[in-house]
């Protein structure tokens, strides 16, 4: 006993010590590249800087937020991500009946078919893209060229401002499901077997278990990818970025992400640093809101653990 | 034993990296010379000349200068300069497009080239496309470009727009294909327009009015003429030359303000307005339905679409020929953009440029590789690309650009488009803001024929109005 209380006066200043120095290198990290570029958007997002320049920059106050709240190009870019993001309800429907299917003991080679759906997440979003710009080809693309076996003329997917977004929609479903599916997957084999046995003997049937059971034991999951997709919907940017330059027909494909660095890159001289940076704010708050929003309501429908 | 294997794995790791090191760049001729770094950017043939330029300049230049030169992705190439240039570690010499000089000026980030030019021997101004030098001019402080305003760049190319045509579709549906000079001995007087509709003669010489163009297409267009082998007669993205052409523009300098003008319809003599003009491009693939609508063109391009024989005659610029060149299995020719019958040739150009780095240290340097580069010895070599027009007018003049043993055999057309074409909308100010309030609309729902022209004018006059105020602050 006198020996371990001795170990533990040696030893614990060393290992606090060299937890110290090994922490204060990120830490430093964060502090130089996170931080302090966190703070100095905050100081832009009030003033009109010269180009990338801060030194002559000119305090402009609340301008650059009312100025991104009043131009119709931003409104249409909150409409476009929303729209983006109805992806998510549908990519979540389906993972969650994908990995249903697949927990099925019945069911062979499911190893295969989850590293198939989880493919795309690790794939590069350039080449995914580049890949999904050929499939929708209004000429050349595979998804026009099975449609014509069946005498439909397909539109150009990415050309015109009405196909855009579904298009994208699709791509979109098709990149997040694998992610979906592992998650949901390992969820559902941590749903205690005895719950069904106990609700079979009740004389429940397939749907009522899978609502009153898997659904409550499996909400925790949910909710992550909920909120996490959310989030990163908000954020959807690249792969606009490739499928729609300049916007895409009609702005059909400006994000507020692509608004943003239209704003502090492509158009510096009529918009500039300090919009972008009141956009990236403005951006931040609906996310924090969002999220908030998300947890509030989780309260009336995800299981505690 | 074993420390004594790592000890000898290091000493062959850092011995290797140092081999490498020491094969790399051989820079004796660098030795004790003024150092400068040239960024660009290219297709690999390209690259591959601006190499051997570069090589031959450090070799034979008196002024003890050494180039080194680095290829840049052409991707994102703006945006990464304009954030290195805004730093302390740019290249002394480096691209600039058209589209893109008036940003850098306004960024400060170019340096006024006017005093070094006019003090060079090798530079002569009136031996370059004076529609190339113009627009590298630009007067931030009225933000303004005229002739007496700062140069910043000098031009490396110049790329005009013209009509690419299928001949053998020509041939196919009965036309005669002619290229005469209005002042040819030889010319007889059916042959005297760009496109004789009665006789079905083409004079690749001549622009052809819009009629002409017009009735051309439709005996290309399959919906018109079943026995066309092509879909379409006529395909062009660009409203620059029938707005033009009748003296209308996109924006207009009124009351020094900026003024969205391409909806005025006031009409001037036999001319129609700006409007009228505007609606009849946009009638092409709405109305006449002789051009392809951007959703049926595909986003695989226009150059596809035309080497693939789905459309009879497409208006691109220089930059194409080598791709037509190398893709179109099919005889191929070019002819000058059409014009208005009461009204002048118009059209846009490209061009990309050299600019010298506000803050470099050798200046002058860099200027003087700018010269070689610029100046007419460059410019023959460049000139063999054939991507586009040398900026020496009597250099493009000559068998080295017109390269009379390739296609297209009527490359005068280039030349003669180079004396009038102006930049694109894209270069009218320091950045696209106020374009991409409605251009997209108007190359989607317009041009796919979902939205009216009245609607377009409607929903975005006052927006880009707006958007135009800003370049005034």
């Amino acid at each position: 006993m006198a020996s371990d209380l001795n170990y533990k006066k040696t030893t614990k200043p060393k290992y606090s010590k060299l937890g110290f120095f090994m922490a204060i290198i990120p830490l430093t990290g964060f502090a130089i590249f996170g931080l302090l570029p966190l703070l100095l958007s905050v100081v832009v997002s009030f003033f009109k800087p010269v180009g990338y320049r801060f030194p002559g920059m000119s305090f402009v106050g609340w301008d650059n937020y009312a100025r991104v709240l009043r131009d119709p190009l931003f409104l249409k870019s909150i409409g476009n991500t929303l729209y983006a993001m109805l992806s998510i309800p549908v990519t979540l429907v389906l993972s969650l009946l994908i990995a249903t299917i697949l927990s099925n003991p019945k069911i062979k080679g499911k190893a295969i078919f989850r590293t198939i759906f989880f493919i795309p997440h690790v794939s590069s979003i350039v080449a995914v893209s580049l890949m999904w710009k050929w499939i929708l080809d209004g000429e050349y693309g595979i998804v026009n060229h099975l449609l014509s076996f069946l005498g439909v003329k397909g539109p150009d997917w990415l050309g015109d401002s009405r196909t855009f977004m579904p298009a994208m929609i699709v791509m979109g479903v098709w990149g997040s499901l694998g992610f979906y599916v592992i998650l949901f997957s390992a969820a559902l084999t941590n749903v205690d077997p005895q719950l069904y046995e106990a609700a079979e003997i009740d004389g429940a049937g397939p749907f009522t278990k899978f609502v009153k059971i898997t659904m409550p034991a499996i909400s925790p999951v949910t909710f992550y990818l909920l909120v996490m997709s959310v989030i990163w919907g908000l954020q959807d940017f690249a792969r606009f970025q490739i499928m729609a330059p300049g916007g895409g027909p009609d702005n059909a494909g400006l994000t507020m992400v692509y608004y943003l660095y239209n704003a502090g890159f492509t158009n510096i001289i009529t918009y500039g640093m300090g919009i972008a940076a009141a956009v990236s704010w403005i951006l931040t708050f609906v996310i924090a809101g969002v999220t908030a929003l998300n947890f509030w309501g989780s309260r009336k429908w995800v299981a505690k653990s | 034993m074993r420390s004594g294997k790592k000890i000898a794995i290091i000493a062959v790791l850092i011995l290797s990296i140092l081999f490498l090191y020491a094969c790399g760049d051989d820079d004796s001729i660098a030795k004790g010379k003024t150092q400068i770094n040239f960024w660009g950017w290219g297709d690999q043939s390209e690259v591959a000349v601006f190499r051997q330029l570069v090589d031959y300049y450090n070799a034979t230049n008196t002024d003890n200068i050494y180039v080194n030169y680095t290829q840049k992705p052409a991707s994102g190439y703006e945006t990464s300069m304009e954030q290195i240039l805004s730093g302390s570690r740019g290249p002394d010499i480096f691209y600039v497009g058209d589209g893109s000089l008036k940003k850098w000026v306004e960024l400060d980030l170019l340096y006024d080239i006017t005093d070094l030019v006019a003090e060079s021997e090798i530079i002569d101004l009136g031996e370059i496309w004076p529609t190339a030098v113009q627009r590298y001019r630009y007067d931030k402080t009225t933000r303004t470009s005229t002739p007496s305003s700062p140069l910043y760049a000098l031009p490396k190319d110049i790329g005009p727009t013209v009509i690419y045509y299928n001949a053998d579709a020509f041939r196919d549906v009965g036309v005669t294909i002619v290229s005469k000079d209005p002042d040819d001995p030889t010319v007889t007087e059916n042959e005297m327009r760009g496109y004789n509709i009665e006789e079905k003669i083409f004079n690749n010489r001549i622009p052809m009015t819009w009629e002409e163009a017009e009735a051309l297409a439709k005996l290309l267009t399959k919906s018109y003429n079943p026995a066309s082998p092509t879909d379409y007669g006529y395909y062009t993205e660009w409203w620059f030359n029938y707005v033009w052409s009748i003296g209308g523009d996109v924006i207009a300098y009124d009351d020094g303000k900026w003024r969205f003008s391409l909806g005025d319809d006031r009409a001037d003599g036999n001319l129609p307005s700006t409007r009228e003009a505007f609606e009849y491009f946009v009638s092409l693939s709405t109305k006449l339905n002789i051009s392809p609508k951007p959703n049926t063109i595909s986003t695989v391009g226009k150059t596809n679409y035309f080497t693939s024989g789905k459309v009879a005659m497409m208006v691109d610029g220089r930059w194409s020929t080598v791709t037509i060149r190398k893709d179109a299995q099919f005889d191929w020719d070019v002819a000058p953009l059409p014009k208005h019958k009461d009204g002048v040739p118009a059209g846009h150009s490209g061009s990309m440029g050299f600019a010298i780095w506000k803050h470099s240290r050798r200046a002058r340097e860099a200027f003087k590789f700018m010269e070689f580069m610029a100046g007419p010895a460059g410019q023959a070599e460049q000139a063999k690309t054939g991507f586009n027009i040398p900026n020496q007018i009597s250099l493009a003049q000559s068998d080295v650009f017109l390269q009379p043993d390739q296609k297209p055999k009527n490359a005068q057309v280039f030349v003669d488009a180079a004396y009038y074409q102006t930049p694109g909308d894209w270069a009218y100010l320091p950045d696209s803001a106020w374009i991409s309030v409605w251009a997209p609309t108007l190359n989607g729902a317009v041009l796919n024929g979902q939205m009216s022209v009245d609607e377009f004018f409607a929903t975005f006059t006052d927006q880009t109005n707006e958007m135009l105020k800003r370049y005034a602050q």
